[in-house]
């Protein structure tokens, strides 16, 4: 391919786009659909558990697990604690890559893009029910408990 | 493929160094919805305030997300060409090689390439930069994106022979910047106004003639 390097007619054609929209294309873009807005809560709940596990399987700390994947430890937090919070998608594009699974299907999961599939939504239910733990605490567990709890009682 | 090409710093009337190229992935899309897309929207919202109005759409010609289009760019009919300077992301272009033959009577049922999507980042819009109280920064990345068009029209074997439809918007740019044929208002496509370059356009286009 062989582009022009005439700088009268770039400096032209410049001066003459100046202004105007090039776009061409189909459909409106909600406001509230950029916003991700409409992320769906069930699949919310299915990505946050598909991290907590994944996480667990490799017997990595939520620190470890920020710096192996590539992504901000607050931002992982965040997913976790707030349901409402959509994470970036470079965050869950590291994500996807990490996990070896589907970039578009963990975005639809994250709340960055809305599943056309009602499957894909009932399948997400059933993995977050499903995956909740009913066992007890970990030794690890208890005692972070403990000490996260006596860390608040202090004044 | 990557090229270097130059377009046109706003401020100082000059050219600058970008590279041109065909290696699209998910991560250029990415961009869009972190980069561009929030501009967009708080360009959106300025105008709406400004014109006192309510609305809470985006208006159709502003933004498109590219992350929907995250399988296209693993089909053999389809190219996608991105303009960056320094490593950012000024402009994309996504690009179908058939399915959409030629109209004007001279050239009707050829071969031609379809102009899908376009999109350049909103600091290099006009009306974009002005609502945000911003500068814009670059020129001429529409009339690259275009230039790669033809000139893939070119390489296809299509002799620069290009098709579009053109949003209300975006007319002027293709008829008068470009210089491309208003054809038709294509009833099946929303009445979008359906444009085409013959050889001799695409040449005059890239100020061979």
């Amino acid at each position: 391919m062989k582009f022009s390097n005439n700088r009268e007619w770039l400096k032209k054609k410049a001066e003459a786009e100046d202004g105007c929209f090039v776009s061409v294309g189909g459909l409106i873009t909600r406001l509230g659909q950029a916003e991700g807005v409409a992320a769906a809560k069930p699949t919310r709940s299915a990505f946050v558990r598909l991290l907590q596990l994944a996480r667990r399987e490799r017997g990595l700390s939520w620190e470890q697990f920020a710096v192996k994947v590539g992504v901000p430890l607050e931002e992982l937090v965040t997913v976790e604690l707030d349901e409402s919070f959509i994470p970036k998608p470079r965050t869950v594009f590291n994500l996807a890559r990490f996990l070896r699974i589907s970039e578009k299907k963990l975005m639809a999961l994250s709340g960055l893009l809305i599943p056309k599939d009602a499957a894909f939504n009932e399948e997400a239910v059933l993995f977050a029910a499903r995956s909740e733990s009913v066992e007890k605490l970990s030794p690890e567990e208890h005692r972070a408990l403990e000490e996260y709890i006596r860390f608040l009682s202090e004044q | 493929m990557r090229t270097s090409v130059e377009i046109v710093d706003i401020q100082t009337g000059k050219p600058v160094a970008a590279e041109l190229f065909d290696d699209v992935t998910l991560a250029h899309f990415l961009v869009t919805q972190e980069k561009w897309r929030p501009l967009v929207i708080e360009a959106a919202q300025a105008l709406h305030r400004a014109s006192g109005g309510t609305s809470t759409s985006i208006p159709r010609h502003w933004h498109w997300d590219w992350t929907q289009k995250e399988a296209d760019l693993r089909m053999l009919a389809v190219s996608f060409f991105g303009i960056e300077v320094e490593g950012d992301l000024q402009g994309i272009i996504k690009l179908l090689n058939v399915g959409y033959p030629c109209r004007i009577p001279a050239q009707a049922g050829l071969d031609s390439i379809y102009i899908d999507y376009v999109e350049t980042a909103p600091w290099n819009n006009k009306v974009m930069t002005e609502a945000l109280g911003q500068q814009r920064k670059y020129g001429a990345v529409g009339v690259r994106l275009v230039e790669a068009a033809v000139q893939r029209s070119i390489e296809e074997g299509f002799h620069g022979r290009v098709t579009l439809h053109s949003l209300p918007t975006s007319e002027s740019f293709y008829l008068e910047v470009c210089g491309m044929t208003a054809v038709e208002r294509d009833a099946k496509k929303q009445t979008l106004l359906w444009c085409e370059f013959t050889p001799d356009q695409a040449r005059q286009f890239l100020g061979e003639d």
